[in-house]
């Protein structure tokens, strides 16, 4: 560390005659990384509503239902247990559980004049019920009568049309009203998990094999064929409209990351000059001892320094404007931007580190390249 | 008898170029003593730059055996003949090399950024100074190259070379872009060395009147050292 420290000691040093150099180059960094800032904001936000509204007429990117017409005699915790286990290698998010309960004719309004309904009950893969916005957007009147027992508005979820499409139909109540469901209904309860892969890939396969291995036991002792017992399908689609999405993705990635290579381009060439401008003392410094990964240190922190500030000040910029622009970005576009998330920090530092080894690399290997004879004998 | 800082049998450097191998130097045998001062007489082209780097481990002889300090140069990886360069040989060049950037007394502490000493920058900064003082630039030490003359360069170069507390010290053509007067002040001080900080010198000049200072003079010519021009 100490060896380290006197290098950057150094480098600061050397730099204090060539403030010019520091400052332009820093802004050079600064504006490529504050385009890269705001272009990745951009398209989070041009992309982030267009995948929510894809998401919601056309269901997440590999999202499967997975139907059982039976519980093959296992409790719900165990069958979810089960599922989950062997969906496991594809799921991307935690898999919903649902217990479908027969469809029964609801007996006081507003629903029983739409007839027979299957009623949901949804829980995570530990069994734990899902929080879903029970009652709202329902008149608090509402009512839903089962043998005689009334389950109120705050227990009654009406699923959208993208929910209907991954939990399949019916109406959505909570966990503690189930037992009224059953006592209206002789026939069995049914079941649907559903998983999402994320993935654009058709797993309908590996995902039957999957469940199916793992439930064949459990079918066997129950007297049941698994093949009848199991159907999975895939409930997402919209192929064409995704593709637009990535490639729009893609545009923006394309403009950022350019941006950002064309700084370190600039930082490479204007390095190369320095470091052409300098061969005489890293020959010297070889001769007085240095060895040549102290030599190139030198070069990379000489660009280090630069792409740091750099880095800060478009920070501080962002910091800076960020009121201003989202100002501008609600008023004119009706969207909120922060220009600075901590979800771009991971794109940001990977950004900076390629910059350093592109703007560094090629200068490095030339002065390590310089021969210190040159400097004890001069060549014509 | 004492064991010699440096020892050179047989040594030989060919270059190879265009119109044929070029032979610098032809079977060298030297054997520098402790704190003594050896000047180094030749034209231009002698070979005398080549020897320096030779010396100074700068360049391994495409034959021949060199050994300094105890180690065969021959087969020292680079990066322990870096480290020796740093701590055990002092370099002066003809035409200084102070860094511009840096006052006299950071180019003097030069070779500590690279490790060439163990101490703090505080107690490196200490060493620069009382080096300085010790070879009358004291003044300078906050000076930038740029306000020193080229006699006062020269000492902050040979201050610098003396950093590390050298066995060796190499000097090539150390007053080849001086004024008479002040190549003689600084051939002085650099002939003073071995008896001020028991360094062994070695200077290649092709002036007789500053190797005249030195208490050992070969001849080299042609890449062949010859005897004491001055010997009776």
């Amino acid at each position: 560390m100490g060896a380290l420290r006197r290098l950057f000691s150094l480098t600061a040093r050397l730099s204090t005659k060539s403030k010019l150099k520091v400052i332009l180059l820093s802004v050079l960094v600064a504006v490529s990384t504050t385009v890269f800032l705001a272009v990745s904001e951009l398209s989070r936000v041009s992309s982030e509503g267009l995948d929510e509204a894809i998401a919601r007429d056309v269901g997440q990117t590999g999202t499967y239902l997975i139907e059982l017409n039976s519980g093959l005699g296992l409790n719900t915790g165990t069958l979810s247990r089960r599922l989950t286990e062997a969906v496991a290698p594809f799921a991307a998010t935690s898999p919903i559980m649902i217990d479908v309960l027969p469809a029964v004719v609801p007996e006081c309004p507003p629903f029983q004049q739409i007839g027979a309904q299957p009623v949901l009950v949804l829980r995570d893969a530990a069994g734990d019920p899902i929080r879903l916005p029970f009652g709202d957007d329902l008149p608090v009147d509402t009512e839903l009568c089962f043998a005689g027992q009334v389950i109120p508005a705050e227990a009654i979820y009406l699923p959208d049309e993208a929910e209907q499409a991954r939990w399949g139909s019916g109406l959505a109540v909570a966990v503690r009203y189930e037992h009224l469901v059953t006592l209206a209904t002789t026939d069995p309860v049914t079941y649907r998990f559903t998983v999402t892969t994320g993935r654009r890939t058709d797993l309908q396969d590996a995902i039957t094999r999957a469940v199916t291995s793992h439930l064949t036991d459990d079918a066997r002792r129950y007297g049941v064929e698994i093949d009848d017992t199991v159907f999975v399908r895939r409930v997402d689609s919209g192929e064409s409209i995704r593709d637009a999405s990535v490639g729009i993705r893609k545009v923006y990635a394309f403009i950022g990351w350019g941006v950002l290579l064309l700084g370190g381009l600039g930082l490479l060439i204007a390095e190369t000059i320095v470091v052409r401008d300098r061969m005489w003392f890293f020959g010297l410094a070889r001769a007085v001892g240095a060895h040549s990964l102290q030599i190139a240190l030198l070069v990379v922190i000489d660009v280090l320094q630069v792409v740091v500030i750099g880095t800060l000040l478009a920070l501080g910029a962002t910091v800076a404007f960020q009121p201003a622009v989202d100002q501008f970005a609600h008023d004119a576009f009706q969207v909120h931007v922060r220009l600075i998330r901590p979800s771009v920090a991971p794109a940001l530092i990977l950004g900076e580190l390629v910059v350093l080894l592109l703007a560094a690399t090629y200068p490095a290997m030339l002065a390590i390249r310089q021969d210190p004879l040159d400097v004890l004998e001069p060549r014509a | 008898m004492t064991q010699p800082i440096v020892s050179l049998s047989d040594v030989r450097v060919t270059y190879p170029a265009t119109e044929g191998p070029v032979d610098a130097l032809r079977g060298i045998d030297l054997a520098l003593e402790r704190a003594t001062a050896t000047a180094i007489l030749g034209r231009s082209g002698s070979g005398k730059s080549t020897l320096i780097s030779v010396l100074a481990l700068l360049r391994r002889p495409t034959g021949g055996r060199v050994i300094f300090d105890g180690f065969d140069a021959a087969v020292l990886p680079p990066r322990r003949a870096a480290s020796l360069r740093a701590q055990q040989i002092g370099i002066v060049f003809q035409s200084y090399h102070l860094d511009p950037a840096l006052t006299a007394t950071e180019n003097i502490m030069l070779s500590w950024y690279f490790g060439a000493n163990s101490g703090s920058r505080r107690e490196a900064r200490a060493r620069a100074e009382e080096l300085a003082n010790r070879l009358d630039i004291g003044e300078l030490a906050r000076r930038y190259p740029n306000e020193m003359s080229g006699g006062q360069r020269q000492r902050v170069a040979i201050a610098r070379a003396l950093f590390p507390g050298p066995l060796l010290f190499l000097a090539d053509e150390p007053t080849g872009n001086l004024d008479e007067a002040t190549a003689n002040e600084v051939a002085a001080m650099i002939m003073s060395l071995p008896e001020r900080f028991g360094t062994t010198v070695v200077v290649t000049t092709h002036d007789r009147a500053i190797a005249r200072l030195a208490t050992t003079r070969i001849e080299l010519a042609r890449g062949t050292l010859g005897d004491d021009p001055w010997a009776p």
